[in-house]
């Protein structure tokens, strides 16, 4: 087998004879095409986002009602006994808000920096 | 550069989508001399060079600098014009193996190292002829002078394989000229 790196002077003459070039505005219109993907996945991404904090919040009321219905609800129906003001019941009722209403003011807080446009 | 590259890449997946400019300025010719020796046509080159370049930006992330950039790119190029060639299945001169053993090395050598001004249109035409793979091998490693273990990875090939592919091709390029079968 011969030697690859020898000069080939002729074959390479011949690749150099294709004077195609690209044209002079090349760049601008790539950028610009480029430019309107960006923009257009940047659209996507904050939709994305913004739907995936209305799902978050929609789960985090759901629970939050079940939750409270779930250690509060007998503590409505018998709020007329006095036996159910010295449960404990109603403090872990009363974490299980505090917990949420905590997540709750997290995810607002992050949306409002990262997003503020959104809200 | 490397570095400088790696820290432009960075800047772009950060959102600074202008940085990306750099890029197209730096291999935008390269890529588009690979793809118009492999599809031809002028217009479908420069179509395709800018799908390279969207495809490229799109994957961007994807990047994982085991390789340099310019290697990445050709890949991207080279695949993006096989896959449009193929659909239009353009047509190309096949020889046999066995005919191509019997021409020696060193009257191969001797013609394409030859001086002769003549010879440049004759191996122009004859390029034309070649398969598409076979134009890529001829423009990394003759026109871009990439090594053969680039070129081997931009194709997909071990670069004993590329090395054979070459070889061949030259072979080819003489039986082209000798029997005036490029016109």
């Amino acid at each position: 087998m011969t030697d690859m790196n020898k000069e080939d002077k002729a074959l390479r003459r011949a690749l150099a004879a294709d004077k195609r070039v690209l044209p002079s505005n090349f760049t601008f219109r790539t950028m610009n095409r480029i430019m309107q993907a960006a923009q257009l996945r940047e659209e996507r991404k904050q939709r994305q986002f913004t739907t995936a904090c209305v799902a978050m919040a929609l789960v985090v009321i759901v629970v939050g009602i079940g939750v409270c219905y779930h250690y509060l609800g007998n503590l409505f129906k018998g709020l007329l006994t006095v036996d159910s003001f010295v449960s404990v019941k109603p403090l872990i009722g009363l974490f299980v808000i505090t917990f949420f209403y905590t997540i709750n003011h997290w995810i607002t807080g992050v949306c409002k920096r990262k997003y503020p446009h959104l809200l | 550069m490397k570095e400088k590259e790696l820290h432009i890449i960075k800047k772009v997946l950060q959102g600074n989508t202008r940085e990306y400019e750099y890029f197209i300025d730096r291999y935008g010719k390269q890529v588009f001399t690979l793809i118009v020796r492999i599809v031809t046509s002028e217009e479908d080159a420069e179509e395709l060079t800018q799908d390279v370049f969207m495809k490229a930006f799109e994957q961007l992330k994807t990047f994982k600098a085991e390789s340099s950039f310019s290697t990445w790119i050709y890949r991207i190029a080279y695949n993006t014009a096989i896959s449009a060639t193929r659909k239009s299945n353009r047509y190309s001169l096949l020889m046999e193996d066995q005919y191509l053993q019997q021409v020696g090395d060193e009257e191969v050598d001797g013609l394409l190292d030859s001086e002769d001004e003549e010879l440049t249109d004759k191996l122009y035409n004859a390029m034309q002829k070649l398969s598409m793979e076979e134009r890529t091998l001829l423009t990394l490693f003759y026109y871009e002078d990439k090594p053969l273990a680039e070129v081997a990875e931009v194709m997909g090939l071990t670069e004993a394989n590329v090395k054979v592919r070459l070889h061949r091709t030259r072979k080819k390029l003489y039986v082209m000229i000798k029997n005036e079968t490029y016109d």
